[in-house]
């Protein structure tokens, strides 16, 4: 057997899902959903609440049985009901840790350990290490249950990160973190690009933008796009400027702007004009727009262009799939 | 499996639940043979003017009471104890965080089963032990083999119902509800071998294993008597492992 870096250089992917299907009761949770996780990837699972993001990883993780569909973990086909041998090389946080009542940080940490095998003296040196990376040393002997939710959610990331596996799937691993708990744990994902596959939900899109390399976006159980978040983001991107002249060359500013051809929306706020382009054709437009105004006298103090980012792209593809709708 | 085993005791030790069994086992292996012993001077102090007389205690009467009593309190708390074996960490969250690892779900089954059983032998076997060397101290000796065999069919229907509580709690939502219908069992169990006690179908009734721990003291029946209820009811604890096994095998989590 390979070890888990080496097997994140076989060619493949990750994770497999292709054409799965579960209803619970009459309500269609996920309908022939159907994606795939590249190995050594950070990709982004998106979804507003109640897409069937968390279903989709309890198929995953083998808790929950699909009514239709098959899936393919680390190369294996899942069978529910089957014990699979990839749970080894596999390590899920979910959005809430829990951990077994009245052990302490160091136990949980030494269970995680045990069931996955790990030797007693190389657990102890990673369990060490991991609570000083986590800032749960002191913490270390006391029960779990009396940890603060930011807590419990870094001891979850230290027994994923415990057990060195190759498939990382966390369910929203950041959302009870600090601005600087948040920030370690971001450049460790980083840090296991090539080296591990992570497959992740979360709903701080700039998070997901800062360290994914593909995302999934998915509403109502269906895919509704699968993509590198570069692609993604040119796709979407909003040529969209701001520009900010002096207040008594205002009006006629925006008089001008108006009527040059190639613009889409003009947006006036405060002393700003919010420029929108059609597509395809904002830099004919900002020639123009500019040459004009320069000639026109309009003196100009802020001329910005605006970056689309992922929260404007995960909205427009929300709003598009409801149009289509 | 050994390191499922050892988070169990732990998790149960420390929760209280476990303890809280072997204490009651405890307090009735110490206090039953005492106030056999002293009930003349007991009922003296209460009843002021009334000469009450009691029959001398003999062991066999202060070691039954012993297991009279963890046959009726020890199992009442028993099944409070563990009625959340299963369906508390079904709610919390962390049987679904544990099967997400290389854990089946036979082997978590398996660790509460053995922890539950060893909970159950020992604390037992041990409080008998107590029970009878307080006894002999303080009263006289009880004979060994009738204790033994009294003690094993108590063991084995204590066992039922840990099984029964188990089940409950591996196939119901809410340890509430394992609880409520174990407790329901049981008392209506009781009731029914109270109806059937002098019938053929006594012999292989699990309650009968209580009803015959008296004559076992007493050496008016053979050994061989529990053959039947004995048989029964582990043929129960067997099916009810499978049962509950298999339905949790296919519990979506």
């Amino acid at each position: 057997m390979l070890p888990a870096g080496e097997r994140n250089r076989i060619k493949g992917y990750a994770i497999e899902v292709s054409n799965l299907s579960k209803t619970f009761g009459s309500q269609q949770v996920l309908s022939a959903l159907h994606f795939q996780v590249r190995r050594g990837s950070v990709h982004g699972f998106l979804g507003p609440n109640g897409a069937g993001k968390t279903t989709t990883i309890k198929i995953i993780l083998g808790l929950t049985s699909a009514d239709q569909g098959q899936i393919r973990v680390l190369g294996q086909p899942l069978i529910y009901g089957r014990r699979h041998n990839h749970l080894r090389y596999l390590n899920y946080l979910p959005q809430d840790p829990v951990f077994p009542e009245g052990l302490t940080g160091a136990e949980a940490l030494s269970l995680v350990a045990g069931v996955y095998g790990i030797e007693r003296s190389k657990s102890r040196f990673r369990i060490n290490k991991l609570l000083d990376h986590f800032d749960l040393q002191d913490a270390a002997n006391r029960r779990v249950g009396v940890y603060s939710r930011g807590m419990q959610q870094r001891l979850g990331l230290a027994a994923v990160l415990l057990t060195e596996p190759e498939l990382l799937i966390l369910d929203e691993p950041v959302s009870a973190l600090d601005p600087d708990g948040r920030k370690r744990v971001l450049e460790i994902i980083n840090k296991l690009k090539g080296r591990a596959t992570v497959f992740f939900s979360s709903h701080i899109l700039a998070d997901v933008e800062r360290i994914c390399d593909y995302v999934t976006i998915i509403n109502k159980g269906r895919k509704l796009l699968d993509a590198k978040i570069r692609d993604l983001l040119n796709r979407y991107a909003i040529e969209q400027y701001n520009l900010t002249v002096k207040p008594e060359h205002f009006q006629l500013a925006a008089n001008l702007i108006r009527q040059n051809s190639h613009v889409r929306k003009v947006t006036a706020h405060l002393n700003q004009l919010t420029v929108i382009s059609k597509p395809g054709e904002s830099s004919k437009m900002t020639e123009e727009i500019l040459y004009g105004l320069v000639n026109s006298g309009v003196v100009i103090t802020e001329f910005t262009p605006t970056r689309t980012n992922l929260e404007d792209a995960f909205f427009r593809v929300l709003q598009e799939y409801q149009q289509v709708e | 499996m050994r390191v499922l085993l050892a988070k169990e005791l732990k998790s149960n030790w420390r929760s209280f639940r476990y303890p809280a069994f072997l204490l009651i086992i405890l307090f009735f292996a110490l206090l039953d043979p005492l106030m056999l012993k002293y009930m003349n001077e007991i009922l003296e102090q209460f009843a002021m003017g009334i000469e009450i007389i009691m029959p001398d205690p003999t062991p066999q009467d202060a070691f039954l009471s012993y297991l009279s009593d963890v046959s009726q309190i020890g199992i009442v708390v028993l099944i409070f104890a563990t009625m959340g074996l299963v369906a508390r960490e079904k709610e919390t969250g962390v049987t679904g965080w544990l099967l997400s690892k290389p854990v089946s779900r036979w082997q978590y089954l398996f660790a509460k089963l053995l922890s539950l059983y060893g909970l159950v032998i020992v604390g037992i076997f041990t409080g008998s032990a107590l029970a009878y060397l307080y006894t002999t101290s303080l009263i006289g000796q009880p004979p060994l083999a009738g204790s033994v065999m009294a003690t094993l069919n108590l063991v084995i229907f204590t066992l039922f119902m840990a099984t029964l509580t188990y089940a409950l709690s591996t196939v119901l939502k809410s340890p509430l509800q394992a609880g409520g219908i174990t407790l329901l069992i049981f008392f209506i169990s009781g009731m029914v071998n109270m109806i059937i006690n002098r019938s053929v179908a006594a012999k292989f009734y699990p309650n009968s294993l209580l009803t015959l721990m008296k004559p076992l003291l007493d050496g008016t029946v053979n050994n061989t008597e529990s053959t039947g209820p004995l048989t029964i009811t582990i043929i129960l604890i067997v099916l009810l492992i499978l049962f509950s096994g298999t339905w949790f095998s296919r519990l979506e989590l």
